[in-house]
């Protein structure tokens, strides 16, 4: 029997999406754990959208597949309960309210209409509820698009581009609930452009160029993949690069500051106390993941 | 199926789509019921004339259903709805023709009570045979089974072509130039195209084909253009 603790909440092996000569998804496998935030992430164009369908099965992959649970996609027909997705190229009529719209998808899937209610209330959108879809904003939608997610309140989240159109308020809400439901031991895979901002959300990430598979991790091991120096402000840099050179640190200056490779902040704290060089300011300085990206999508774009 | 065809029915029902079509075919009920009956006022009208003049247009519930599936892909609302109901597209563009069948049904039935309010006194005040009871429920119920087969019918072509200007401007294309130029070479042969046999249906008067006759012409069409919509659905991504 399989375990559903252990086992990936999404399988996708080998999957293949070509219109005509373009393969826009080409061999793609990866896992996304239970109980995770894990974010699917590329450039525009990479390929993350069409992935996206057709892992959740609204495109017909051209070769490999997407399994839920073990369970093919085309076999499992994931319904509300079990998946929930917001995919930006599936959409609403503009013409219909938020409720009638969320109504009708509440229909379809068999749930109470009461339901309609608490995801409007939970997306912040009550207060618009019957305003036309066609007179909001793009932030609205994408709360719409999540309302619409959550109506069956999934185990899995299928997200794209979520955060896109989101003000400041809304972008920290919802990477709080997402945090919060991935603690619960749900299962959320988001795409995004927006790297800096998906890697305060994310616990593992998928990066994709031009339809394949470029990394697959935690995002501290995307991160690392840059490498990591140690940032530091003191009244002395010389003394500090000096000292640290000898402990075997790569050593940058810059005025009162100094950056330091191949050592951690706790030996760059201990180094400086027993050298008795005075600190006023000591942080990691982690390659961002932006920079990582772009270097891991340049040396794809060079092969 | 309930529970598909229920949400189908709260989307063909809840944007300004089915209000339009209601008003359109009210003001074209009235139209063609003063149209055909009010010239040569004093001449006599024949029976088949005069339940012509109270037949239901079915061919205008037809774009219901074709611009309502054909919007499905052109507003990319088709992938919620197979999304939450965790069903094959198929099933829910099944499910989505028996609504717009029901929609249509409302929105003829709606027509059909006006045409009989001003038509009925105006015919029985025209020189010629009465329209009797049963005449007035054989048109009648025709144009319903009529509006709910060619609303299906047009959800089959909305769903094959998917474009909604393509689809809408080829059947108006179909039904104003390449009909009439059928007509001209061999006028029955219009009886046994689906939009001749859904006006024999609702009424109109065939040369050809009994009601019952027109009846199982237009569900033949219904039917291969809802299994072609079946298979071409199920085949292609839904977006």
């Amino acid at each position: 029997m399989i375990n559903e603790d252990t086992q990936a909440a999404i399988t996708v092996e080998g999957l293949t999406k070509r219109y005509g000569e373009l393969a826009a998804v080409d061999d793609l496998s990866f896992s996304v754990r239970r109980g995770a935030v894990t974010g699917f992430l590329g450039p525009n164009g990479a390929g993350k959208t069409t992935a996206l369908k057709a892992i959740v099965g609204i495109a017909r992959p051209t070769a490999g597949r997407a399994l839920i649970h073990g369970t093919p996609v085309e076999a499992a027909r994931p319904d509300a309960r079990s998946l929930g997705v917001h995919i930006e190229s599936t959409g609403v009529h503009p013409g219909r309210s938020a409720h009638n719209h969320l109504r009708s998808l509440a229909a379809l899937a068999g749930l109470p209409a009461d339901r309609v209610d608490e995801v409007l209330e939970l997306v912040g959108l009550a207060q618009a509820a019957r305003r036309r879809v066609g007179t909001y904003s793009t932030g609205m939608r994408q709360r719409l698009g999540l309302a619409a997610a959550l109506l069956g309140d999934p185990a899995i989240l299928v997200l794209d581009e979520p955060l896109n159109g989101l003000d400041p308020q809304g972008i920290r809400w919802l990477r709080t609930f997402l945090r919060e439901r991935a603690a619960a031991g749900g299962t959320v895979l988001l795409s995004s452009h927006v790297l800096t901002e998906a890697a305060q959300t994310v616990d593992d990430v998928v990066v994709i160029h031009n339809g394949r598979l470029v990394f697959e991790g935690a995002v501290g091991e995307l991160t690392r993949l840059g490498g990591s120096r140690v940032a530091v402000r003191t009244p002395t840099p010389e003394r500090l690069a000096a000292v640290a050179r000898r402990a075997g640190g790569r050593v940058q200056l810059e005025g009162a500051r100094v950056l330091i490779e191949g050592m951690d902040a706790a030996q760059v704290g201990e180094l400086a106390h027993r050298e008795r060089v005075s600190l006023h300011e000591l942080a990691s300085d982690d390659a961002s993941l932006e920079q990582v990206f772009f270097s891991l999508t340049e040396e794809v774009e060079a092969a | 199926m309930t529970t598909l065809i229920r949400g189908e029915l709260i989307k063909a029902t809840t944007t300004r789509t089915i209000f339009a079509y209601g008003a359109m075919a009210v003001a074209l009920a009235v139209a063609q019921v003063l149209a055909l009956i009010l010239p040569s006022w004093d001449e006599p009208m024949s029976l088949a004339d005069k339940t012509e003049a109270i037949a239901g247009l079915p061919l205008l519930v037809l774009l219901l259903g074709l611009v309502g599936a054909a919007g499905e892909y052109r507003h990319r609302t088709a992938a919620p709805a197979t999304l939450v109901a965790g069903r094959d597209s198929g099933s829910v563009l099944l499910a989505r023709a028996g609504a717009y069948a029901a929609a249509a049904v409302a929105v003829a039935a709606l027509a059909t009570t006006v045409t009989l309010a001003i038509g009925l006194p105006l015919l029985a005040r025209r020189p010629g045979p009465e329209v009797g009871a049963g005449d007035v429920v054989l048109v009648a119920g025709g144009t319903l089974v009529a509006a709910a087969l060619s609303a299906a019918l047009g959800v089959a072509l909305g769903a094959l072509v998917r474009n909604q200007v393509v689809a809408v401007t080829g059947t108006l294309v179909v039904i104003f130039v390449v009909l009439p130029l059928v007509g001209v070479i061999s006028p029955t042969a219009l009886d046994v195209t689906p939009f001749g046999a859904a006006q024999g249906v609702a009424g109109a008067g065939l040369e050809t084909l009994s009601i019952g006759a027109a009846g199982a012409v237009l569900v033949g069409w219904t039917v291969a253009a809802l299994s072609a919509a079946l298979v071409t659905e199920r085949r292609r991504d839904i977006a």
